[in-house]
């Protein structure tokens, strides 16, 4: 207790206690001054009434479907491909790669909004390719659309993580099970598919309830570099909570946002968890 | 870690081989390109931006980074951050060894309840919890304080670090713990003696990775500072944008100084944050 | 020096009891080797005398004072472990020092102790090493040298050669036994090698399912095992047992004994000899002859579908796979147990 006790008081205190707080204001209409007024569910009705909640929420699905389907299988492809060192300086594109990772997400969404903006890099540079000087891009125009830009910068700044994970796990097979297979007549593709991922199934599992939790978690990137919109095209949850909090003080409803996303997170991981350690064990 | 690939080669179908360049390359460029782009910009004068925003500068220089450097505050912002980061770092250090010694290698019902209890920490984080931590601080009275940061940051990264720390203290043998406790050491002994020189390594990562965290935390301080006095880089570099929209030779001059400090981490500590990396994705 | 004595110890994991009724007495100086096979609780009972296991009853004392709740460091035990155990961020001689350090010893005393327990296993030159920079016999000995060190009352040995090559474990057995020589201290020692058990002990205990089987000396073990487990355990290879109807009827008349139909018996493989069929109490249709060179072990599958092994003179059998042979061995040699294992003549 002498030696747990300082850490547990702390994360109890921060981040149970505040939770808990919440949990009870979000059932409460509150300004900020004076007494919260109890309402029951009405936040939470209103919450999921809301056209603005659903995009958001449908913006975060596609957020996890880039995890998914791009990320996830093009780190996996990356640490394959620097494992098995198929190309010179394997560990110069290594650095390369795992980057972007680092790099703050503030300074990130400062760069890309400029790289997207409607008279930014890319208009420039497709400006330049066709002879228009005055060329906009308009993509964040589209509802359907804005959020886009986002995902690309997502897909090259995060891959790396998944690379470096699948790498530290490939790096755990035993040498002579790659051998053994060259010498049985496997060629690269089939090493990839019929010896090395089948091992790398658990580890796609992991990954992708780390992609699910992580999406619903972080939000600075987009919320400097779109803000959210134009309007609320590029919204995610994140956003929605803190606009529903902070722009009009609406504490109570904001709170209810924050429970439903931290209800979401942990919700969906548990279950997630479950599932992927009953496949695990069918497999 | 071991770091081994087997060397030995195997037939390469050739979509293979042109798939493997097209996206290693990809990424090379993509990321390479911008960082060469935002450099070289950051030396360009604002008339020559407004010009072309591609063009590398015709005359280099250090204007903006002079101007950023002062109007920005850097020099405050600096300190802050490296306040902010160095502090929470020493404390999560602290904490979170301890904890894991007791976690790894003191077992008990109830130690396993505790721990399983400080990984639900690692699913929530400072940005998916802002509304509750703001509400708490401002009837607290701890908003536009530093330890209104100080604290949160301690606590969100706490959940990792034990993590990580419980990771790779369970991997000192137990034998080792035995031999010392037969030598007559006490818990706080073999804690001193033995664990705290033995997990050197994942001190070093867990402070890397902790010092990281805290580096590029954002949404905190941004929501509890409204003094200006106690702002980090991120945050004064996000403001820059909004009273100085249109130069971005002065906002690129601003993102390198911003950058500068994670290029050293990475440059020295790479190793570091991909241990703690790939550590992260095994937790649960 | 003490001697150790262990009385009706029993330890349980909740309702599993994993040791029962224990009683050793363990004179002093002498080197006693526990051993049975893997899972048999023989590390445990190690681990119980040096305080790092809890008994759940019974009582241990060590030189006539009972040690159930007196601390591991206070028990005048040292400990060699297995996997050695050395701390790797300390040199070999900090190492060494760690224990007298933790007592508050001077630092003369420690100095003085520290280089002569070095002198003695010829590890002076390695003082300022860390254990990663030497070999596993070299590991081996600051182990043993960060024991003597303690000057304890009991050593206390758990596999001390299991990682270490077959040369240089054969080495450092003989290394052990001139150590009890030298310093003439109590020591028990854990292995699951019967071949370690029979050179080293004065006395041998048998553990088998977290119960002694036997306590002996090696050729009290040898050639009077107490049951059917400590038989079949001590010795190698292993003793034949045979238990078929018919064949035990025909040994019954060929070494004039009374036998039950529950019987079995047992016979090592060095003292069956070959023999005209006709005389034989066990033929048997040869499978294959390994040749040692100082002798030859024949593999054969006796009629009742049995197999048994017999040690022979080098070159003795030069038969082909599938011939008849046939053995027989002195009355003395032959080991019978009852329905239960227990050893009835």
């Amino acid at each position: 207790m002498l030696l747990t006790g300082p850490a547990l008081f702390v994360y109890a205190l921060v981040i149970v206690l505040p939770v808990l707080y919440s949990l009870v204001l979000s059932f409460t209409e509150w300004s900020g001054v004076g007494w919260p007024r109890f309402v029951g569910f009405e936040n939470y009705s209103r919450m999921l009434s809301d056209p603005v909640f659903w995009h958001s929420l449908r913006n975060n699905a596609l957020i996890v479907l880039v995890s998914l389907i791009g990320q996830i299988p093009l780190g996996f492809f990356l640490a394959y491909i620097l494992y098995r060192r198929l190309v010179r300086l394997p560990a110069f594109f290594e650095a390369v790669i795992f980057f972007p990772t680092l790099l703050s997400p503030v300074v990130v969404g400062l760069l890309f909004a400029v790289v997207f903006a409607p008279v930014g890099l890319i208009a420039d540079l497709i400006g330049k390719i066709q002879g228009l000087p005055l060329f906009e891009l308009l993509i964040f125009n589209s509802k359907s659309m804005a959020i886009v830009p986002y995902l690309i910068v997502i897909l090259w700044m995060y891959t790396g993580i998944y690379m470096i994970i699948f790498l530290a796990n490939l790096q755990k097979i035993q040498s002579e099970t790659i051998e053994a297979a060259v010498l049985d007549g496997a060629s690269e593709w089939g090493i990839l598919i019929k010896i090395v991922m089948p091992g790398q199934i658990p580890v796609f599992l992991t990954t992708s309830i780390y992609a699910i939790a992580g999406s619903l978690k972080g939000f600075e990137l987009l919320w400097v570099m779109t803000e959210g919109g134009p309007s609320y095209y590029s919204s995610v949850l994140g956003l929605y909570m803190i606009e529903s909090t902070f722009s009009y003080y609406k504490y109570g409803f904001g709170s209810a946002v924050a429970i439903m996303l931290i209800l979401l997170s942990v919700v969906v991981i548990v279950v997630l968890t479950q599932v992927a350690e009953r496949l695990a064990r069918e497999t | 870690m071991s770091r081994q690939s087997p060397s030995v080669r195997a037939i390469v179908p050739w979509p293979f081989r042109i798939a493997a360049w097209v996206i290693l390359f990809g990424f090379t460029v993509f990321t390479i390109c911008p960082l060469v782009w935002v450099l070289y910009t950051s030396f360009k004068s604002q008339s020559e931006i407004m010009r072309s925003l591609i063009a590398p500068p015709l005359v280099w220089t250090l204007d903006n980074y002079r101007n950023a450097w002062e109007l920005g505050e850097f020099s405050g912002l600096f300190f802050n951050s490296f306040l902010y980061s160095t502090v929470t770092t020493v404390i999560v250090i602290l904490l979170s060894v301890s904890a894991g010694f007791a976690f790894a290698k003191i077992p008990s019902r109830k130690t396993r309840l505790w721990y399983s209890f400080f990984l639900v920490g690692l699913l929530i984080t400072i940005s998916s919890s802002i509304v509750p931590i703001f509400v708490a601080e401002t009837w607290l009275g701890l908003d536009n304080t530093r330890l209104g940061i100080l604290i949160p940051y301690v606590a969100f990264n706490i959940s990792f670090a034990v993590y990580l720390a419980v990771a790779y203290i369970r991997g000192i043998h137990d034998e080792i713990i035995e031999a010392a406790k037969l030598d007559g050491a006490n818990y706080l002994g073999i804690y001193r003696q033995i664990i705290l020189p033995m997990a050197r390594p994942i001190i070093t990562t867990i402070a890397i990775f902790t010092f990281h965290a805290c580096w590029i935390e954002y949404v905190l301080v941004y929501m509890i500072s409204s003094d200006s006095s106690i702002r980090t880089v991120q945050v004064g570099v996000s403001l820059l944008n909004g009273r100085l929209a249109f130069n971005y030779g002065f906002l690129f001059a601003a993102i390198v100084i911003a950058t500068l400090p994670l290029f050293i981490l990475f440059v020295f500590f790479r190793r570091h944050l991909q241990a703690g990396f790939s550590m992260g994705s095994m937790k649960g | 020096m003490a001697s150790l004595k262990l009385r009706n110890v029993a330890k349980s994991y909740g309702t599993v009891q994993v040791m029962s009724g224990i009683n050793l007495s363990i004179g002093d100086g002498k080197l006693v080797v526990f051993v049975g096979p893997s899972g048999c609780g023989k590390s445990t009972l190690l681990r119980m005398i040096a305080g790092l296991e809890e008994i759940t009853s019974g009582t241990i004392s060590i030189g006539g004072e009972v040690v159930n709740d007196v601390i591991p460091s206070q028990r005048g035990v040292a400990m060699v472990f297995q996997s050695y155990a050395l701390y790797p961020h300390m040199t070999v001689y900090n190492n060494m020092a760690f224990a007298l350090r933790q007592a508050g010893s001077a630092q003369d005393e420690i100095d003085r102790r520290v280089r002569a327990a070095a002198e003695s296993l010829q590890i002076k030159d390695l003082l300022n090493r860390h254990p990663r920079q030497l070999s596993g016999g070299q590991r081996q000995r600051v182990a043993i040298g960060r024991a003597i060190v303690r000057e304890p009352e009991v050593f206390l040995f758990d596999e001390p050669l299991s990682n270490l090559d077959a040369a240089l474990r054969a080495q450092t057995r003989v290394e052990i036994a001139e150590l009890h020589a030298r310093l003439n201290t109590t020591m028990i020692y854990v292995t699951h090698d019967q071949v370690e058990a029979l050179t080293l002990a004065d006395n041998i205990v048998v553990l088998n399912n977290g119960r002694v089987e036997q306590v002996g000396t090696p050729m009290e073990l040898y050639h009077c095992p107490a049951n059917k487990f400590v038989a079949g355990f001590i010795g190698s290879p292993q003793m034949n047992f045979f238990s078929d109807e018919a064949e035990l009827n025909r040994l019954a008349s060929v070494l004039r004994i009374e036998l039950e139909e529950t019987s079995t018996l047992g016979v090592r493989p060095e003292h069956l000899f070959l023999c005209d069929a006709g005389k034989s109490f066990v033929s048997g249709a040869l499978r294959i002859v390994e040749q040692f060179g100082e002798y030859d072990l024949a593999y054969l599958t006796s009629k009742g579908g049995v197999d048994f092994i017999a040690k022979v003179p080098p070159e003795s059998i030069r038969g082909e796979r599938g011939q008849i042979l046939g053995f027989t061995a002195v009355s003395e040699h032959v080991h019978v147990f009852n329905e239960v294992g227990l050893r009835a003549r």
